[in-house]
């Protein structure tokens, strides 16, 4: 059971490692590319 | 606690804070293949379905919503004659919805035709013709272009951050046409959909990961003027700075933008098939008088008239018969009352009807 319960950890580390590796690759492009909701208000 | 469960939660701990490979090897799989994924799901197909609004980031995102029309107009092009309005937020404040407009115009003429609604924020004219450009080669029926002395004034230079971030997500040979007239260069296009347009999304991530997991959809808003209050002195003031500003200039750059009138009138050259309407936006009779002046507001109409003229278009300055005045307007060009609305959208079909109706005359 301690085996389970210390795989459970690790894969819980990895889901949350993952979704924040996600994001900061996402993040990182966003922020490179300069990429964004351009809402020009113009005449 | 029992030492059981003490041990049980230590091991627990143990895994969920020690690296390991497993950790890592979840990890990589999961974002890597989060990002497969959504290469292979996000395509033009996704993006034109039933659930293309997830893809907004909320109900003003007037952008990702013509994209997703734009594109199913692209996928199944229009049938019969249709109505296709493309324009600024100015000339869309001044209209009711266009399935109103559609339902009024089909009861007069006792025939269905649809009005397809391509108006959004700032349209600029690289939008323009992108939009346009979607109708296909096959459309039929009265595409009316918004136009105004600013459009006229613009400098291309103002084109730049848009060809850096493009707010439509699909390729066009109008727009890339009119990036390359404005001096830019079009962006490279791979052929897979989220790479070309990956800046479009990345900008969104956040909306549509909150969309998703939600199950929320943003309903497109498109007229968000009515009944806001009038614009204060301050903002008068500014908006007449930047407009006095932005007209200084027209003499030099209005044969230059109407080159780009000229592209998009010659997409469509069967005047027998596509009747094309320049529609003058609003203006707001204060602004004409004190800040740009009856004089500049008669020579472009006449410039306008004969450019209209000479490449067998309408010209349409609603200004003249539609009775707005400056309590109809929230500042210069967007109107906020529903009378104005009203009456603005009331003399277009009185217009397109006439230019609908067999056979057409010229109103």
């Amino acid at each position: 059971m301690e085996r389970t319960l210390r795989r459970a950890g690790q894969i819980v580390q990895g889901l949350g490692l993952g979704v924040l590796l996600f994001s900061a690759i996402v993040t990182m492009v966003q922020i490179e590319s300069g990429a964004r909701v351009f809402r020009y208000q113009g005449f | 606690m029992t030492p059981l469960l003490r041990t049980a939660g230590l091991a627990f701990l143990d895994g969920l804070i020690r690296p390991s490979l497993l950790a890592v090897s979840i990890a990589a799989v999961l974002c890597l293949g989060t990002i497969g994924l959504a290469a292979l799901l996000i395509d033009a197909t996704a993006m034109s379905g039933k659930d293309s609004a997830l893809f907004a980031l909320d109900p003003l995102d007037d952008y990702a919503f013509a994209t997703s029309d734009a594109l199913r107009l692209l996928h199944v092009p229009p049938q019969g004659r249709h109505v296709a309005l493309i324009g600024t937020a100015a000339m869309r404040e001044a209209l009711t919805v266009g399935d109103d407009i559609a339902v009024r115009l089909s009861h007069r003429l006792d025939q269905t035709v649809p009005v397809i609604d391509f108006m959004s924020g700032g349209q600029s004219g690289i939008e323009m013709a992108a939009l346009a450009d979607s109708l296909g080669d096959d459309f039929e029926g009265v595409l009316v272009l918004g136009i105004s002395f600013s459009r006229l004034a613009a400098d291309n230079a103002e084109l730049a951050s848009l060809v850096r971030e493009p707010r439509l997500a699909f390729a066009s040979a109008a727009g890339d046409a009119e990036i390359r007239a404005a001096g830019f260069t079009p962006p490279p296009r791979s052929g897979l959909y989220l790479l070309d347009h990956y800046k479009f999304f990345v900008a969104r991530y956040r909306a549509i990961v909150w969309h998703l997991l939600t199950g929320t959809r943003p309903v497109h808003q498109g007229r968000t003027y009515l009944g806001r209050a009038p614009a204060s002195p301050a903002q008068w003031a500014a908006d007449a700075a930047i407009l006095s500003a932005r007209l200084s200039h027209y003499q030099d750059r209005a044969d230059s933008n109407l080159g780009a009138l000229d592209r998009l009138i010659r997409r469509f050259p069967d005047r027998a098939k596509v009747r094309i309407v320049l529609l003058e936006i609003p203006l707001n009779p204060l602004a004409r008088d004190t800040v740009i002046g009856p004089a500049f507001v008669e020579a472009h109409r006449a410039r306008m008239e004969d450019f209209a003229r000479r490449n067998g278009v309408f010209y349409w300055d609603l200004n003249q018969t539609a009775g707005l005045v400056p309590e109809d307007f929230q500042d210069w060009a967007h109107v906020n009352s529903i009378g104005g609305r009203d009456r603005w959208t009331a003399d277009l079909i009185d217009r397109l009807g006439l230019l609908l109706s067999p056979p057409s005359r010229m109103p």
